[in-house]
């Protein structure tokens, strides 16, 4: 495996270690079917985590380890926040796999499918948080801001 | 709150730094000799093929069924973005794209071309659904021997016709 790859896959897990944290942040402040939602994800996560840490022991890297504390991008006091902080940090999670996708496919075809897969879970868990789709999920806005009006930004938070 | 705000920044990154990777898509794909560009444009003419297969079923079914077009027209916008961002990669692969001759052709593209008359509303999300899942795990396959910056492309389009399948279960998104 590469170092790119290595590093990718780091970065993934620091993503994942992240979710890890912030589902349980944010399952404190949801309720009822919402917190049932924020559980599975946060157990997908960790299932994520430790696959990922996996891939990278199996490699020889030592897995990055889980931060002692994040810092919150805002204020996580109610419910509307908790899904609007779960629907972020998604498309957190779907930015770092894009990574992986981003790998010459000359040596890590298969971290590219498992990095599009995944990124299809968190994709998926964001629109559920947000309640819209998005049309290119992970990619930043400059990647596809040059078409036309309509096709660009409909459903992203501002 | 010991601890260090470098420790603490980790959330912070990921929340605001888009990846090194996912930027300057053309210059990375310009650098990398990976995977060859015939590889690329006949992978594109394939997928922009689908897209616009997948905007005429859209567009079928919005004719027969007027009543979905609240939840039918979000994902169709997503979708003629897809077309459009294909089409502007395929036009447009060293960065001289017209952008009177890009709206020609996505405007002239989406030709609904429906196969079957379309029974129901329930059928046809369900074949909306069918075609969606099929789309994204055709993209998945196809990108894994294109350039890095191509391979995004799709993988993003892809995890959007996963997020189409979710929004066109029952229930929805709520």
């Amino acid at each position: 495996m590469t170092p790119a790859a290595i590093e990718a896959l780091q970065n993934a897990l620091a993503a994942e270690h992240a979710a890890v944290y912030g589902y349980g942040v944010a399952g404190a402040h949801l309720t009822g079917p919402q917190q049932a939602e924020a559980m599975s994800a946060w157990n997908d996560h960790r299932a994520r985590r430790d696959q990922l840490a996996a891939m990278l022991a199996a490699q020889g890297a030592i897995p990055a380890a889980a931060a002692a504390a994040y810092r919150l991008p805002f204020p996580v006091t109610s419910a509307l926040a908790a899904a609007a902080f779960t629907a972020a940090l998604e498309d957190g999670i779907t930015r770092a796999y894009l990574g992986l996708v981003g790998l010459a496919a000359s040596q890590d075809q298969s971290l590219r499918t498992f990095g599009a897969l995944a990124m299809q879970d968190a994709a998926v868990r964001a629109a559920q948080w947000l309640g819209a789709t998005v049309a290119f999920p992970g990619l930043p806005r400059s990647a596809v801001a040059r078409q036309s009006p309509h096709a660009a930004g409909r459903g992203t938070p501002s | 709150m010991k601890g260090g705000a470098t420790r603490r920044s980790v959330l912070a990154a990921l929340l605001t730094v888009p990846l090194l990777a996912a930027t300057g898509c053309r210059t990375v794909a310009g650098a990398t000799p990976a995977s060859s560009p015939g590889s690329d444009v006949a992978i594109l003419r394939e997928a922009i093929a689908a897209k616009k297969k997948m905007i005429g079923l859209y567009t079928a079914v919005l004719a027969a069924h007027p009543d979905l077009a609240g939840q039918l027209d979000p994902l169709l916008a997503d979708s003629t973005a897809h077309l459009a961002a294909l089409q502007r990669r395929l036009i447009n692969p060293g960065g001289t794209s017209s952008p009177s001759q890009l709206a020609r052709t996505a405007s002239a593209s989406p030709a609904p071309a429906p196969s079957a008359p379309i029974q129901t509303a329930g059928a046809a999300i369900a074949e909306l659904r069918s075609a969606e899942r099929g789309a994204a795990a055709i993209l998945v396959n196809q990108l894994r021997t294109v350039t890095p910056s191509l391979a995004q492309l799709l993988a993003s389009i892809a995890a959007c016709e996963a997020t189409h399948v979710a929004a066109l279960a029952t229930g929805g998104l709520q």
